[in-house]
């Protein structure tokens, strides 16, 4: 291999350690001393240095955003049990002794497809299986919202058309972390945008890209705390719809690689390196791109047609890492070679490493046999979608580039793929202790509120008020199959636990996609953060009418700088949970992805975000007619609290009033849960049910005021109707309205149902504490009979409205 | 030749954007500003007659409901009023989508005659008394442009 103008060849062999961190830093490559070293020996031995394009290809492969380095690598873990001694422990592979650990054990034979393409398969109806996979978008978003989160979308959007041969994406689902909205200007550094303005540029990126794609976008969730003000989240998810026999790929030796969509560009070089950095003012822009809707609509329409005629043995997107990525894992275990200069591009000049690796949005990569390149020409080319054979895929094990007939780099595929060194980490975890509410504090905020202040208050907190302003953005609409949408009640304003979709029109076959998070008890311990994000997203799912059964989760983590022995230990607390719950709930993880890293610098500090477990899951139905929407539907029907209540305020919403986290984190006993879900699954499947809502953020006061304001009627609830897991229960009844307990839920039963409903939940913890009222206030009567709580329904749903009303 | 192609709402019609900018202003704590007008700025380089220009906005960039147009100047507005613009573009490089597709939009007009580049900018025009450029720069900055993509320029417009 010469040096060109093009190429150049760089000194590695003969670096110090110095030397090869230089090197790694100058270029941007996010590569450690060992990483370099390993480089270093693997040229060493051939008797040559690498070329730039080589060495940005291995950089890009090894990147944690593609090899999940940390969760995969080795951590030396320690802990602090409760009675304060140590322990301390190996963990080899963190994801497959956890995460990956309890799908393997249930071994589920609708597990079609898990934790190797680009998103998990699940089974659906006798021809069809579902894709899902969510992904997050989180520096891109924070330095050009409306850019970051568009591509975002597009590219999840990609890894379902890029999943198996080809999904068709049906629904999408986003989950925001911003700073609060009311953030004052002044208080932030200058080098960042104000929440705010990172808010409505995030919607609208997905609303323009979600939109325009023609993808109904039917689920969400945004959480605000002071901790995303300057590392915003944004979790993008896509559910695709796919024949089952579509669901792998078999490349060959001698197919064509055709690279198909947008043109490349030099936007959006280095992210996937980028991604594993942290954030600070000066960081690199070229990383930020703005995505094209309109191409890649054009490209998922005349893919899955080619699809359809079985052109093609195998298809990825071009996400992190571009065409090194793309082309890298589809000739993982042939071997490929790609011409460089037939790449076609947006504009001339760019280098060979910065066509292999860019990051241009909207394209993918098929593998085609040479005889059937002709008909799939004629398909792109019929509707303007640009298509290019860029090289082939061969039998050598090595990966082959060439630019203007000059090689400029040949890596082997074993090492490419399996070279990277494991990560030794370390990682630990001890309680923290948190200030709790004193009896002074607490009383000053009693005796100055009444219990419909503090609700009030609770109802106009960003978190837990009406996204309405979000959600009509979207559209939820399209394609026809959205069964219970984001807005659901008597005028179609209150907040649907999930969502249920039914793709294909023909038949009454179904999903449900629904989520869980709440960072604010990750304060306390990740381990119950996990778990409640899990119970969560699996009662909201249940609520409607999803099947626990046939219920399949995806993990999404974000955390800080893992060199922190804190933050890894954090990751290891959430990632057991996963295990434990996954095993208990029987509901296999299908996916995953880590977004480490949610840090930025500021003035020499490093300010990290809350580290956040979101939880989406997904369940397939056989008839979506039997679902049901939350709002009370009909005066004098019988309102049944079911699951347990504990004095569990740590993270709460009424403890953020106070300004504090607290320590009584809500818990979650798995196995009492999953028989509660089990019984509400059946009793919602016979019919038995009007309503049902979950207890979440602000627990049964909140939780009551929605179910009656969606539903333009009142509710009575009469506490000593119910039994309390509270000690000296008569100071607490604050406790009792918003303690945020897990696996708890409201539940309206018409009267004629009343010994049917209470048959099928028998031997689970059911308490009949109110009705339905026609006057339109919520009641609530205290342990001592006396009202508490007395509110003008309106007024509860204006509150609630007015926060996000921008 | 080079052609600069201003989109504007007429007179009684919702302008979303404008309202919505108008609204962050003042959460911006910068209550001078009475009304926002937004405009969609075309700039297109392009071998083609006044007629076909005018062909494309009609048929393409306008909603003929809602908005009106004018090439080579300036959109209608209250210019009696004190006022103040900002105009917001793409720095070079950045995908400017709207501008890739008005050329495919062109094509399949069958609008014949070569077009070199479309660039797509929004001008801001910012109502009020006594609004200093200091604060419109301080709008532009914090609200209309992220500097990481985006460009602006002010013009004073009438001041009080």
């Amino acid at each position: 291999m010469t040096e060109t103008d093009k190429v150049s060849i760089i000194n590695i062999r003969d670096q110090g350690d110095d030397g090869l961190l230089a090197i790694s830093r100058k270029n941007l490559l996010a590569l450690n001393l060992t990483e370099m070293k390993t480089i270093q020996d693997y040229f060493r031995d051939l008797g040559r240095d690498p070329t730039d394009v080589e060495l940005e290809t291995l950089a890009q492969t090894w990147s944690e955003h593609c090899k999940h380095k940390t969760l995969r690598g080795i951590i030396e873990y320690r802990s602090q049990t409760a009675d304060g001694s140590w322990q301390s422990e190996t963990i080899d592979n963190l994801l497959k002794q956890t995460v990956m650990k309890a799908t393997a054990e249930l071994n589920l034979p609708w597990c079609l497809s898990v934790f190797k393409d680009n998103a998990g398969v699940i089974d659906f109806t006798k021809d069809n299986a579902l894709a899902f996979k969510v992904e997050t978008h989180n520096h891109p978003s924070a330095l050009e919202p409306y850019g970051g989160a568009g591509t975002g979308i597009g590219g999840v959007i990609r890894d379902i058309v890029g999943v198996g041969l080809g999904a068709k994406p049906v629904v999408n689902t986003d989950v925001f972390c911003f700073g609060p909205p009311d953030t004052p200007f002044d208080s932030i550094s200058d080098s960042i945008l104000h929440p705010k303005r990172i808010a409505k540029g995030v919607v609208a990126g997905v609303r323009d890209y979600g939109n325009r794609m023609g993808i109904p976008t039917t689920n969400g969730a945004v959480i605000f705390d002071p901790s995303f003000i300057y590392n915003p989240l944004v979790f993008c998810g896509t559910v695709g719809l796919m024949p089952k026999k579509y669901i792998s790929k078999e490349v060959l030796p001698g197919d064509l690689v055709l690279a198909v969509g947008g043109r490349t560009g030099r936007d959006g070089i280095h992210g996937a390196t980028f991604s594993s950095i942290e954030l600070d003012k000066e960081t690199e822009v070229s990383a930020v791109q703005i995505g094209n809707p309109i191409v890649e609509k054009k490209v998922t329409d005349t893919l899955l047609k080619a699809r359809d005629l079985d052109l093609y043995r195998g298809v990825t997107d071009c996400g992190a890492g571009g065409f090194s990525s793309a082309v890298g894992e589809l000739g993982e275990s042939c071997g490929a070679r790609v011409y460089l200069d037939r790449a076609p591009l947006k504009y001339q000049g760019m280098l060979p490493w910065e066509i292999w690796i860019s990051e241009s949005q909207e394209r993918m990569v098929l593998a085609v046999p040479p005889e059937n390149l002709d008909r799939i020409m004629e398909i792109f080319t019929a509707e303007n979608v640009e298509a290019t054979v860029i090289g082939q895929f061969t039998a050598t094990k090595k990966l082959e580039l060439l630019y203007n007939e000059e090689t400029v780099a040949t890596l082997d595929m074993d090492f490419l793929h399996d070279g990277v060194p494991r990560y030794v980490r370390k990682a630990m975890w001890q309680l923290h202790k948190h200030e709790e509410p004193s009896a002074s504090r607490e009383s000053r905020v009693a005796g100055q509120k009444s219990l419909g202040k503090i609700l009030k208050q609770i109802l106009s907190q960003p978190t837990v008020a009406s996204k309405e302003w979000i959600i009509r953005q979207y559209d939820h609409e399209v394609q026809g199959g959205s069964i219970i949408k984001p807005l659901t009640g008597a005028v179609n304003d209150g907040p649907s636990d999930a969502s249920v979709c039914r793709p294909d029109l023909s038949s009454w076959s179904g999903f449900v996609v629904s989520n869980g998070i709440n960072p604010r008890y990750g304060l306390i311990d990740p381990y119950w953060m996990t778990a409640s994000a899990i119970d969560e997203a699996l009662r909201n799912l249940v609520c409607v009418g999803g099947d626990i059964e046939r219920t399949a989760l995806l993990d999404n983590f974000c955390w800080g700088n893992p060199d922190k022995e804190e933050q890894l230990g954090g990751i290891v607390r959430a990632a057991r949970a996963c295990y434990d719950a996954a095993k208990a709930y029987k509901t296999p993880f299908i996916s995953g992805k880590d977004s480490l890293n949610n840090e930025y610098s500021l003035e020499g500090r490093s300010l990290s975000i809350m580290a956040t477990m979101l939880i989406s899951a997904i369940s397939v139905i056989s008839d979506v007619r039997k679902c049901i929407t939350m709002d009370i539907k009909k005066s004098g029907n019988l309102i049944y609290l079911l699951g347990d209540t504990y004095e569990e305020l740590g993270g709460s919403q009424y403890l953020a009033l106070l300004g504090l986290t607290g320590n009584g984190v809500p818990r979650v006993n798995f196995a009492k849960a999953k028989s509660l879900f089990t019984s509400l699954t059946k009793a919602i499947g016979q019919g038995l049910v009007a309503s049902c809502h979950d207890l979440s953020e602000g627990g049964l006061a909140v939780a009551a005021a929605e179910m009656a304001f969606a539903g333009n009627l009142g509710m009575e609830i009469q506490l000593a109707d119910g039994s309390w897991q509270i000690a000296d229960k008569d100071k607490n009844e604050t406790a009792i309205l918003f303690s945020e307990s897990n696996s708890r839920f409201l539940v309206e039963v018409d009267p004629k149902n009343k010994k049917a409903f209470e048959k099928a939940m028998k031997g689970q913890s059911v308490a009949l504490i109110g009705k339905v009222r026609k006057d339109k206030t919520l009641q609530v009567k205290g342990l001592g009979g006396k009202v508490i709580l007395k509110e003008n329904i309106a007024g509860l749903k204006e509150t609630w409205q007015k926060t996000l009303r921008w | 030749m080079i052609y600069r192609i201003e989109v504007g709402y007429k007179k009684n019609i919702l302008d979303a954007l404008g309202e919505s900018v108008n609204k962050d202003i003042h959460d911006l704590g910068i209550k001078k500003v009475s009304k926002v007008k937004s405009v969609q700025i075309y700039k297109i380089d392009a071998d083609l007659n006044f007629a076909q220009v005018d062909e494309l906005c009609r048929k393409l960039l306008i909603d003929p409901i809602t908005q009106e147009y004018l090439v080579n100047q300036p959109v209608e507005h209250e210019a009696a009023l004190p006022h103040i613009l900002v105009e917001v573009w793409f720095k070079k490089g950045v995908t400017d989508a709207v501008g890739d597709t008005v050329i495919t939009g062109a094509r399949d007009l069958n609008i014949q005659g070569a077009i070199n580049s479309v660039h797509t900018g929004t001008k801001y025009v910012l109502y009020g008394q006594k609004l200093t450029t200091q604060q419109a720069e301080t709008i532009a900055r914090k609200l209309l442009a992220n500097a990481i993509v985006q460009d602006y320029n002010i013009n004073q417009g009438k001041l009080a």
